[in-house]
């Protein structure tokens, strides 16, 4: 009836079955025993193959957490968590929910962040699975920081609900009704490029107004100063002092930043423009979001011409004109020159940053990598001698 | 200051369910520094007249108990008796029935046991067990795990007894409320929320419940309770001082058969004595 194994220094028991008075005595007998045979002092009691406990049960479960104080029910299903709620059980100790199992097979995918994948699962329902099988904490964190862009102001989708995804992995849940994201406007032909472009910088130059204290939030310059800093050994030292003294000459800036800003993460509900992936949530100055989206845009492409049609269903040279467009927009500027003067900025972070993924990922070892790297080297090459500051 | 009150009113011995004997129950009880007790065996008071005969000068005081199993179309329910006269007619023909309803049901299971399983037993082993007290599942559980028919008594029960579908006639919650208020007792609800044991019965039910209960005579609730969590227990105090009635507090011990400590009531959590219990120790004679 009981399964039990030691994990981070607790004994997890596992229940199998439900317990009434003719087995509770059993029951009892053979948690005592397990739970004597080892020397763990917490131990967590792992409910998700119960679906039932008649009072005789309680009773025992009630007995051991006055024996065993440090004692937790977990992945307990609703109408047991009930039964617990109503006599008093989640008062005296820690009950915690079983997550509801979701599928996401033949769903639609709608988003692609840089941790998860966001599906629709029904007209109303997305839900973002992450890529990381044993995502809690990041959920955890991803919840927060929707906390707080909502709290700072800017529009965004709070997730209500965490699940487990069938086949494995955790999910978000999110209530998303007649949502419809960025990209899927463009490519069903509902909203010109230039009309997303629009609404998509008017709710970037929000976040961007938001200035937030959080020790949660990741600093951009630090983190761009960190992808400089692997690239030591992979530029010429001039280039690689230049680079760095330019990062680091980028003022402090406490203003909100997405981090990974483009059409799949940005969706459309009931005229509203609403975020949809929080996790790489940061603050710093705007030319950090520049070169994301400019990366998102055009810089991931750089070397293989399908991969705009492959991420966002929209070709190449769209998502091109798409891209100055938002800068034109962003900079509230016609002026060619002065859009080329800050792409140059915002490609010299963007080209840092594919450099550095490019190598990690074994790119020197593989014919398409090497194309990238060598993109990415004759392009900082080139913008690196003739950008004096990365502000603008 | 906090009081320091130490009583147990729900006990079992060998007479019926219980491992300890009634005499061994009461060293126990002096062991535990217990100022008050009863032995509340299920259907039977034999028990208490032996506890009688071995107390001495000095020990705690001791209140005739018992708790009867009863049914009606309602639920199932455990009723509690205090300090009745056990030579009362009145109580005994309670007892009887109870006695006379368990054999029944015994003969019936060793019976559907025989024909479905082709389980039997030696007849002086039948004999022996029909001359128990108050004999059940468990008991005939642990003769069919001593002549192999089962693993264990659990095994034996769930697999095997659980089949059968015995009709059996009940001891009706206001006849054994009759009886014990007919002996000069006191009658109390055990474990209110629990029923009989494995139910779990709140709020609204509770209520309906409780109103049926003491239209019939019933004078108690048992608010403390080893297997009570504080919500429950402060539920069972709402309702006892909603409906006017004794407050009393047991274990369930049963000895080894479940792992309750003597004595584990819950009392202390409060710092007062609730007015429920004093007026019911007043009546008792303990304070």
């Amino acid at each position: 009836m009981l399964q039990a194994k030691q994990q981070d220094g607790r004994l997890v028991i596992a229940i199998d079955g439900n317990i009434n008075s003719s087995n509770a005595a059993a029951f009892e007998t053979e948690l005592r025993e397990l739970y004597g045979a080892q020397s763990c002092s917490s131990v967590e009691l792992d409910c998700d193959k119960m679906e039932y406990s008649s009072s005789a049960g309680l009773r025992v479960i009630l007995r051991f957490k006055q024996d065993v104080d440090d004692t937790v029910l977990t992945n307990v299903h609703q109408e047991l968590y009930n039964i617990f709620d109503m006599t008093g059980f989640t008062e005296m100790m820690e009950v915690r929910k079983a997550y509801r199992v979701v599928s996401v097979e033949g769903c639609e995918a709608i988003g692609q962040g840089a941790n998860g994948k966001v599906y629709r699962i029904d007209p109303d329902t997305i839900v973002k699975v992450y890529l990381n099988p044993d995502a809690l904490p990041e959920i955890q964190r991803e919840r927060e920081l929707a906390r707080l862009a909502f709290v700072a102001g800017v529009p965004t989708a709070i997730p209500y609900d965490v699940v487990r995804i069938d086949g494995g992995g955790y999910g978000s849940v999110f209530e998303l009704l007649n949502a419809t994201s960025f990209a899927k406007l463009i490519i069903r032909g509902e909203k010109t490029p230039d009309e997303v472009a629009e609404m998509s910088i008017r709710l970037l130059k929000i976040i961007h107004s938001k200035e937030v204290n959080s020790e949660i939030l990741p600093d951009m310059k630090a983190v761009a100063l960190n992808w400089a800093e692997f690239l030591k050994d992979y530029l010429p030292q001039e280039q690689y002092d230049k680079l760095h003294a330019l990062i680091e000459a980028v003022p402090e800036d406490a203003h909100l930043m997405h981090g990974d800003y483009h059409i799949k993460n940005v969706m459309l509900q009931n005229g509203e423009s609403l975020l949809i992936d929080m996790d790489t949530l940061c603050h710093g100055y705007p030319v950090f979001e520049l070169a994301s989206m400019y990366n998102a845009y055009v810089g991931f492409g750089l070397t293989d011409p399908g991969k705009q049609m492959s991420f966002f269903g929209i070709p190449r040279d769209i998502c091109e004109r798409f891209w100055r467009r938002n800068l034109a927009l962003y900079l509230e500027t016609e002026d060619g020159r002065r859009m080329d003067e800050v792409e140059a900025k915002a490609k010299i972070v963007g080209l840092t940053r594919l450099l550095r993924r490019e190598i990690r990922r074994d790119g020197l070892n593989r014919e398409d990598g090497r194309k990238m790297i060598e993109a990415c080297r004759q392009g900082l090459a080139e913008l690196l001698p003739r950008v004096d500051t990365l502000v603008f | 200051m906090a009081h320091t009150l130490k009583i147990d009113l729900h006990m079992h011995s060998t007479v019926s369910d219980g491992t300890d004997a009634p005499e061994t129950l009461l060293e126990r009880v002096r062991e535990a520094g217990i100022e008050l007790f009863a032995l509340t065996d299920h259907d039977a008071v034999k028990g208490c007249g032996r506890v009688r005969r071995a107390l001495r000068d000095g020990d705690p005081q001791f209140l005739n108990g018992v708790e009867f199993s009863c049914r009606d179309g309602e639920g199932k329910y455990h009723i509690l008796g205090y300090g009745y006269d056990a030579e009362s007619p009145s109580i005994q023909s309670v007892v009887q029935k109870g006695h006379d309803l368990r054999m029944k049901k015994v003969a019936a299971r060793l019976d559907f046991i025989r024909k479905a399983f082709g389980f039997t037993f030696p007849e002086e082993e039948t004999r022996h067990l029909l001359a128990l007290d108050n004999p059940g599942k468990p008991h005939i559980g642990n003769l069919m795990v001593k002549y192999g028919y089962a693993k264990s008594k659990e095994q034996a029960i769930d697999e095997y007894l659980n089949q059968a579908k015995i009709r059996s006639e009940y001891i009706r919650p206001e006849e054994a409320i009759e009886g014990i208020l007919g002996a000069g007792g006191i009658p109390v609800l055990a474990h209110p929320p629990f029923g009989s044991g494995d139910e779990l019965i709140l709020g609204g039910e509770m209520e309906s419940r409780l109103r049926r209960l003491v239209g019939f005579g019933l004078r108690g609730m048992e608010c403390f309770y080893s297997g009570f969590t504080p919500k429950l227990q402060a539920d069972m105090l709402s309702f006892a001082e909603e409906y006017g009635l004794y407050v009393t507090a047991g274990s369930d011990y049963h000895g080894k058969n479940k792992i309750i400590a003597i004595g584990n009531t819950h009392i202390a959590s409060v710092p007062e004595i609730p007015d429920g219990m004093r007026r019911f120790l007043e009546e008792v004679g303990f304070l």
